[in-house]
């Protein structure tokens, strides 16, 4: 640019020009003259001037044109800078060497030519822009505007930054319009490109390969100009077709971009129109390049007043594989040759959609292999939940351990419940059990059990006292199995803990009862036979049958009551009742009770049971119940508040007739008096008064009442 | 044995049926009634203060061992046997060593067992 400066610089130091102020009302310049011609200098320009013919141009022979524009041609011809002049009335177009890229071809028949031949493609546009300043005398100022040349044959994409500024002519009006110009379409056209590449790279990552070529679609429809339309194909090598991922400028399902294409199919129409099955097998690097022929009907334009005519066609080859994942289909610009820059910036696109995919694809696995993991993770952490309910359920803890008596081992949750243990410090080790869990001798069992195990690799299942932490003693069933290596060589000790205490105790209640039941059933048939033949001692054979079959009756009827309270005591107006339930319509009236709630022990309850029985027979026989008059009373409860309180009971009959004591006693006195005194453990009174007979029973209440239930 | 003195047997039973009847035994065999005793404190009493030569004991007094009167009859040389609904086996010492008769017994083994504790 220095250079450039200094010829312009020397030019102004040349003889004869004068530098002008502003507002100098004329001005004077040297005319060098050769031939008779002026002379414009040594340019390229300057002798096309010189050879034009230009009589038949509407500016005359240069000789005639005015000073004003010899002056500007001067400075136009001598700049470095593309400059143009547009001169008279159809502003005829003059320039310099610079200027000619901007006319290619049309230099230099443009020379001398009105602008309007010249550019009639750009006429709608720069026509106006250029009118204004030759009429109105007001410049203008264009930066990268856009003009679509027509230059060596075709139109082409054109972005310009000039300005139309007027040139005076000598009398004072306006003679032309001066234009200094610069071409900025590689500027734009590249700066566009840079943006599309820079978008494709800030993609935020995708969660999938098509959702990464829909993003890049995104990117690559905002650019219609490079892109006209576009389709990017993911090959179904296993299918053998190629399936639309996403298209910009074009209907995707349409005949351009259908949704799937056959690859290699023939078919004109639904087949491989697009030659999709070569690309499929090209290597990075290479492309296709496809014409778009009257096969594809009507193409779209994008933003062009053109369809493409030509596409190119890059596979689409992923990091880490040796074929083509996928296609881009790139429609060329009609307007823009496909040079070596659209090339590259194609090839960039490629490859950036390729990368996205990859990412996507690694990205996608990744996630894959974290939600495999999470699903893992959570079906474990249900098993661990289940097993630990299960174990709760069971009352099972597991424990492992090594076998070594120092060793904590590790413990599952319900180990802690089971012993009553800290749930949160570490579990006690083997030999802190001993004493603490078991029993030293218990414990010792355990050691030579597991030891055994360890030994010989033979499980083991052991029942044993234990104590949880608060001293409350429980029993456990301990299975052991040994737990092995790899090498099959034994390393530990598995084991389940199952508090079976429960358990335990109920079967410790069931033994218990089966031993107090066969007790008592021999006790019983001991009882029956000697009611039998106590009965049989008195009693005629026919009367025996009768009395027998009562009195076992009766013992059947507070057995009765004894079972279904579970063998917990009989209450005694239902004994009572069931005892006198042949006299049951006269209870109320005639037999009258009296007493509190009273729960009487088994061995009382057969006791009083059989006496009231003998009671209500003998006073069926002979006493108050033997007429229809006669009342029994019966009242019982407990009397003597504080340190001796006694179980007293009685019998009143009265209303009968007079009772004449018996002269020889029987089985039923001996049930009444001698029994219940022995069953009891108190005073038993029997009086035979006239008036009726009384019978009376204190007895220690500890050996009568049932204690009440929950309280000892 | 005593002489022409009557031999007195204590029986121990809690059951009233049961002692009744082997009262009414013991008589029919000849010997007489010492006392009847429902718990081990009362046979314990009887033991102390009346004149027994021999006793029928139940092993189980109202939900307690009897074997505490089997040790002072052991003690004082009484000659006894024990009844009892259990077997023999489930019983504690010393009353499994004793002499036994199951019940529900049998009228002239029970006959015999109170004939011999008078010999």
């Amino acid at each position: 640019m220095a250079a450039r400066y200094e010829t312009w610089g020397a030019g102004l130091e040349r003889p004869g020009v004068v530098a002008v102020t502003a507002g100098a009302a004329w001005i004077d310049v040297s005319e060098r003259r050769s031939g008779g011609q002026f002379f414009f200098g040594d340019s390229e320009t300057a002798a096309a001037i010189a050879a034009a013919n230009w009589a038949r141009s509407p500016l005359g022979l240069p000789q005639t044109w005015p000073k004003r524009l010899r002056v500007a041609l001067e400075i136009c011809l001598n700049s470095a800078f593309p400059i143009a002049i547009f001169w008279g009335g159809e502003l005829c177009l003059l320039y310099n060497d610079a200027y000619h890229g901007l006319l290619a071809d049309k230099h230099p028949r443009a020379l001398g030519r009105p602008a309007r031949e010249v550019w009639p493609e750009i006429w709608d546009v720069t026509g106006p822009m250029l009118q204004g300043a030759f009429t109105d005398g007001a410049p203008t100022r264009s930066e990268d505007l856009q003009l679509h040349m027509i230059r060596n044959g075709r139109r082409d994409e054109g972005y310009f930054t000039f300005s139309y500024s007027p040139i005076p002519d000598d009398d004072g009006g306006i003679g032309g319009v001066f234009c200094p110009v610069v071409e900025t379409t590689d500027h734009v056209i590249g700066e566009r490109r840079l943006r599309t590449l820079r978008d494709l790279a800030a993609l935020s990552r995708a969660e999938n390969e098509g959702e990464a070529c829909r993003l890049a679609a995104s990117v690559l429809a905002v650019n219609g100009y490079d892109l006209p339309f576009s389709a990017i194909y993911r090959f179904d090598h296993e299918r053998g077709e190629a399936e639309l991922m996403a298209a910009t400028g074009v209907r995707p399902g349409g005949h351009i971009a259908p949704l799937r294409i056959p690859l290699g199919d023939p078919d004109p129409i639904r087949g491989d129109i697009w030659g999709l099955a070569e690309v499929a097998r090209l290597t990075p690097g290479r492309v296709a390049i496809r014409s778009i022929d009257a096969r594809f009907g009507e193409p779209p334009c994008g933003p062009w007043p053109a369809a493409a005519d030509e596409a190119v066609l890059f596979p689409i080859v992923l990091l880490g594989q040796d074929r083509a994942a996928a296609a881009l289909i790139a429609a060329i610009n009609p307007f823009k040759r496909l040079d070596a820059a659209y090339a590259y910036f194609l090839d960039r696109v490629a490859a950036k959609i390729a990368s996205s995919m990859t990412d996507a694809r690694a990205y996608a696995a990744e996630r894959e292999r974290a939600e495999e993991i999470r699903v893992r993770e959570l079906a474990l952490q249900r098993t661990e939940a289940e097993l630990r309910e299960a174990q709760r359920l069971g009352r099972i803890g597991s424990w492992r351990w090594s076998g070594r008596h120092d060793d904590r081992g590790g413990a599952s949750p319900y180990i802690a419940r089971i012993f009553g243990l800290d749930p949160d410090a570490p579990p006690p080790s083997f030999a802190e059990q001993k004493g603490l869990l078991y029993a030293p001798a218990d414990w010792e069992r355990l050691d030579a059990a597991t030891s055994e195990t360890l030994r010989t690799g033979e499980g083991f299942e052991l029942d044993l006292p234990a104590h949880r932490a608060d001293g409350v003693a429980i029993h456990v069933t301990i299975r052991g199995e040994a737990v092995r290596d790899e090498r099959d060589a034994i390393v530990g000790l598995r084991s389940t803990i199952q508090d079976i205490t429960e358990r335990k105790h109920a079967q410790e209640r069931v033994e218990l009862l089966l031993r107090e039941v066969t007790h008592r059933a021999k006790n019983l048939l001991t009882v029956v036979r000697a009611v039998a033949r106590q009965t049989a001692r008195r009693d005629s054979p026919i009367a025996f049958a009768q009395r027998f079959d009562q009195r076992i009756a009766a013992l059947g009827a507070s057995h009765d009551l004894l079972v279904q309270n579970e063998w917990r005591g009989v209450e005694l107006h239902a004994l009572t009742r069931s005892q006198l339930a042949h006299f049951r319509d006269l209870f109320g009236s005639r037999i009258c009770m009296e007493g509190p709630t009273t729960v009487v022990k088994p061995a009382a309850s057969q006791a009083i049971g059989m006496a009231l029985h003998e009671l209500a027979t003998n006073a069926g026989k002979y006493g108050a119940l033997s007429n229809d008059t006669g009342v029994v009373h019966i009242a019982f409860g407990v009397v003597g508040e504080g340190d001796a309180p006694h179980f007293e009971m009685e019998w009143r009959e009265s209303g009968g007739p007079t009772v004449v004591a018996p002269k020889r006693h029987g089985f039923g006195h001996m049930v009444i008096l001698q029994m219940a005194k022995h069953a009891l453990g108190g005073q038993v009174t029997l009086d035979y008064a006239p008036s009726g007979v009384v019978w009376k029973v204190s007895a220690p209440l500890d050996n009568v009442i049932e204690p009440a239930q929950g309280e000892d | 044995m005593k002489g022409n003195e009557q031999i007195r047997i204590l029986v121990v039973e809690d059951e009233p049926a049961i002692a009744a009847d082997l009262c009414f035994v013991v008589e029919e065999v000849g010997y007489e009634i010492g006392g009847t005793a429902s718990s081990v404190d009362e046979a314990l009493k009887l033991l102390e203060d009346a004149d027994i030569d021999g006793v029928i004991l139940d092993a189980n007094l109202r939900g307690a061992s009897s074997a505490s009167i089997a040790d002072a009859l052991k003690a004082r040389n009484l000659p006894f046997f024990v009844l009892s609904g259990y077997l023999q086996r489930q019983l504690p010492e010393p009353l499994c060593g004793a002499p036994f008769l199951a019940k529900p017994y049998d009228q002239d083994e029970l006959t015999s067992r109170i004939r011999d504790l008078g010999r």
